[in-house]
C-alpha cells in the first residue's frame, strides 16, 4: 500500500481506513520479495516454510558439478502469509522425497530490523542418515547455521 | 590420479581469491540477486595419491581466502579430509560471509558435510 497515494490520504483523513488496517490488508498486492532454497546435496527434498505449500527441490551430483539446485520462496514481512519468512520466528521443514523419514524442523528467527526488500538464501545440507542443517543467509550474509530442533 | 571435480562455491556478493595448501590462488567469483544468488564456483582436485601443491588431499588440508580487493590478510582454516575418503571423492567447500572479516566455510563429501567452522572455530562433524 502506497503511504503517500492521494487516495489512501483521504481515506485515512475520512476515518474509512486506518493505517495499520490498510498495511495488513494485503489485497491483490503481493509485496513479497523473492528468496531461494538451495539443495546441496543428491536427494530430492520437499520443504515446507511456515506451514505452507510444500516445495520441492531437486538433488544434485557429479553431472551437475554439484551445483545446488534452486527452488523459490519470498520473504513476506508486512503479509506474512503462509509458506513465507517473515520478520520473528519461522519455522522450516525438511524430509526426503523418498522414503518414510520424519520432517526435520528448523527453527530460526529473522530481526524484525530486516529490510523487507531483503532477499534470503536457505541452504540445505546433509549430515548423515536422515538428518540434515539449514544455513540462512540474508543477501548473501550468513545469518544462522541451524540444526534440526 | 587427480579429479578435477572439486569444487570452491562462492555464496556472496564480494569475489574471494583462494589457495588450497599454498597452491597458486584461484578466483571464485562473487554472486548476487541478478543470479538469484546462486552461488559461483571455481575448480579444485583431490589428488590423495600424489599430494600437490593446490590439491585437496588425504589427512590435513589449508585454504587460505581473502576479497580481491581491498587490504585484508588472508585468513587461513584447517580441516581434515579422512584417510578412508576414496580418491574419486569429490568436496565442495562453500565459503559465506559471516560479518566484517569473518567467513564460514563448510565442507562437503559428495553432498555430506564433513567440516564446518570459521576461522577461529573449526568443527569437525564428521569423518
Amino acid at each position: 500500500m502506497d503511504l503517500t497515494c492521494p487516495l489512501f490520504v483521504v481515506l485515512c483523513l475520512s476515518g474509512l481506513a486506518s493505517p495499520v488496517e490498510a498495511v495488513t490488508a494485503c489485497g491483490s498486492v503481493d509485496p513479497a520479495t523473492p528468496s531461494q532454497v538451495f539443495n546441496a546435496q543428491v536427494i530430492d527434498l520437499v520443504l515446507q516454510v511456515n506451514s505452507g505449500t510444500q516445495v520441492r527441490v531437486a538433488g544434485t551430483g557429479p553431472m551437475l558439478g554439484w551445483q545446488p539446485t534452486l527452488s523459490a520462496i519470498a520473504f513476506d514481512p508486512l503479509c506474512q502469509r503462509r509458506g513465507n519468512l517473515r520478520w520473528g520466528e519461522n519455522t522450516v521443514d525438511v524430509f526426503p522425497v523418498d522414503g518414510t523419514a520424519a520432517p526435520s524442523r528448523f527453527v530460526f528467527s529473522i530481526p524484525a530490523s530486516m529490510n523487507v526488500q531483503t532477499q534470503f538464501q536457505l541452504y540445505v545440507a546433509w549430515i548423515d542418515t536422515t538428518r540434515f542443517k539449514l544455513l540462512v543467509l540474508a543477501d548473501g550474509l550468513l545469518l544462522a547455521v541451524v540444526n534440526p530442533s | 590420479m587427480a579429479t578435477n571435480n572439486s569444487y570452491v562455491f562462492n555464496g556472496q556478493v564480494i569475489s574471494i581469491d583462494f589457495s588450497i595448501n599454498n597452491g597458486s590462488y584461484k578466483t571464485v567469483a562473487g554472486t548476487d540477486a541478478s543470479a538469484n544468488w546462486v552461488p559461483a564456483s571455481a575448480t579444485v582436485a583431490f589428488t590423495p595419491l600424489t599430494p600437490t601443491h593446490g590439491n585437496l588431499q588425504w589427512g590435513k588440508n589449508t585454504i587460505q581466502f581473502m576479497p580481491t580487493q581491498g587490504a585484508w590478510t588472508a585468513q587461513s582454516l584447517t580441516f581434515e579430509i579422512s584417510g578412508s575418503a576414496n580418491p574419486q571423492s569429490q568436496f565442495q567447500i562453500y565459503l559465506f560471509w559471516e560479518s566484517s572479516t569473518q567467513f564460514s566455510v563448510e565442507v562437503l563429501l559428495n553432498g555430506q558435510v564433513i567440516y564446518s567452522g570459521n576461522q577461529t572455530q573449526a568443527v569437525a562433524v564428521h569423518r
